[in-house]
């Protein structure tokens, strides 16, 4: 075997074997987040890990530097329909804004192009003074993991991206339209309710300081809807104030800055 | 001019990022009404009105209520008449009868709702069973409870501090109480106006027969289930 090909699978190797340990990593410090996912949810998700590193293989034989990233999000929310406009004729709750930060890796290549690995935890909240004038507030938080391909041109970075995420909800309020001493338990108070589901982006970012240091800011358009059930403990309600199942449309565009380091 | 520069977008982006940062105290005014129905919406239209016969008898419930039972039940439907002028819907005690109200003793109670605790029972049918003895809070209580019931309420408060909670926990009625009667429910178009109910129900769009509902106060909370009538 040539030795350029000796070095170039031993290459392969350890940069899988260390982009697998990350993966890792990252996967175990998310035990919390992981376990609702459904088995069809994961397979897709290492099935869309697979095929981009096959894409990215095939396009480039080495790899440069990896990108150690955090950053800051703010995002709006709709409100025209679905469980949005529920919010918002309910609560008053026109724009939800969800901001928090992310963080992630991405493994570069020569080509200028790379993969990575982005969390993000970002939340937002409603606060609202109800029909007998108390004080209350609903919160929600949003929980994303991502996988997202990269194009570097000059101090532009391109990105799409594809991964799954977990909605926390905590809403004052009640479950069902047929409250009665049997059920109150279920109506009472604030309970949280959790939702998965999947994330799509497109994102550009511009680095202001472009060195081993970068400071970036930039937008990400975001594609990601939760169902939220009828029979979750906290659901959407119709005209008619009956439980029903709802769309929580969690897109929109993102305000973006970043902090990368670049090893 | 000054001229952009690396330090000026720093300092302008950090400043947005505090921004971003930065908290709102606002407080929206929220419309969380509770639910009042579980499917059908039953009420009395706006500009309306309704009349209650309040010792009303039969020959299975003949006993009527005392001079201070009635009074006390009057007071308790007069708490939403402030909020029904809101709307137009008067109430009266005179006249031919919308609502009839029986007053039935602790045997004649466990015989018609099937439990000696229960305190009040209102029905779609447009009857309403008070059991006679208990004290004016109580009654006053029921009442108001029975009749939020017969406007058209049948469900129940998430919320303790309102009277159409399960549970008697408030013996006066809330803002959230007044404004799910008023903005919420008869903002509805009513799949059943109760003025024109009578006998079996069968809607009239789909022609299928429902159920009437009746709640049932007792010393435990308050029950809603249905029944054929």
């Amino acid at each position: 075997m040539p030795l350029w090909v000796r070095l170039f699978c031993v290459d392969v190797y350890i940069y899988c074997k260390t982009f697998a340990d990350y993966l890792l990593d990252i996967w175990h410090s998310l035990k919390n987040l992981m376990p609702p996912y459904s088995e069809t949810m994961k397979y897709n998700f290492v099935c869309l890990l697979l095929a981009s590193a096959l894409l990215i293989v095939a396009t480039d034989q080495a790899w440069g530097d990896s990108l150690w990233r955090y950053g800051y999000s703010t995002q709006e929310l709709r409100s025209n329909e679905g469980y949005n406009k529920y919010l918002k004729d309910r609560y008053g709750a026109a724009g939800i804004r969800l901001d928090g930060y992310l963080v992630g890796v991405t493994f570069l290549r020569t080509s200028g192009t790379g993969i990575g690995l982005e969390y993000s935890s970002t939340s937002g909240r409603i606060r609202y003074q109800t029909l007998n004038g108390e004080k209350q507030e609903n919160t929600l938080d949003l929980q994303t993991l991502l996988l997202l391909l990269s194009s570097y041109r000059g101090n532009w970075e391109w990105s799409v991206g594809g991964g799954v995420n977990n909605l926390s909800r905590t809403f004052y309020g009640y479950r069902s339209s047929y409250i009665t001493t049997e059920n109150i338990k279920d109506q009472l108070g604030t309970r949280t309710s959790e939702t998965l589901g999947t994330t799509g982006i497109l994102q550009g970012l511009y680095h202001v300081f472009n060195s081993r240091l970068q400071w970036s800011v930039g937008a990400r358009y975001i594609i990601a809807q939760n169902e939220i059930d009828s029979s979750d403990i906290r659901p959407g309600h119709n005209a008619k104030s009956v439980q029903e199942t709802q769309n929580f449309d969690l897109g929109g565009l993102a305000l973006l800055t970043t902090l990368t380091y670049r090893f | 001019m000054c001229p952009l520069t690396r330090r000026n977008l720093l300092i302008g982006g950090s400043g947005l990022f505090l921004f971003g940062c930065g908290d709102s105290e606002s407080y929206t005014a929220a419309k969380d009404y509770y639910p009042v129905t579980s499917r059908y919406i039953f009420h009395w239209g706006k500009k309306s009105s309704i009349k209650i016969e309040k010792n009303a008898t039969n020959a299975a419930y003949s006993l009527g209520g005392s001079v201070n039972e009635l009074s006390w039940f009057e007071t308790g439907v007069n708490a939403w008449a402030n909020t029904l002028n809101e709307i137009g819907i008067s109430v009266s005690f005179t006249g031919s009868p919308d609502v009839k109200v029986y007053w039935l003793n602790s045997t004649q109670m466990l015989a018609k709702a099937g439990s000696p605790y229960v305190l009040g029972q209102a029905t779609t049918e447009k009857e309403i069973y008070m059991l006679k003895g208990q004290d004016q809070t109580t009654t006053t209580a029921v009442a108001t409870h029975e009749f939020g019931h017969m406007l058209g309420i049948w469900s129940h408060s998430f919320d303790s501090n309102d009277l159409m909670y399960p549970y008697l926990n408030s013996t006066s009625l809330s803002n959230r109480d007044k404004r799910t009667l008023v903005d919420f429910l008869y903002e509805l178009s009513p799949d059943f106006d109760l003025h024109d109910v009578a006998g079996p129900l069968v809607h009239s769009s789909t022609g299928v027969s429902i159920p009437h509902y009746v709640s049932s106060l007792t010393t435990n909370g308050c029950q809603i289930h249905t029944s054929t009538g």
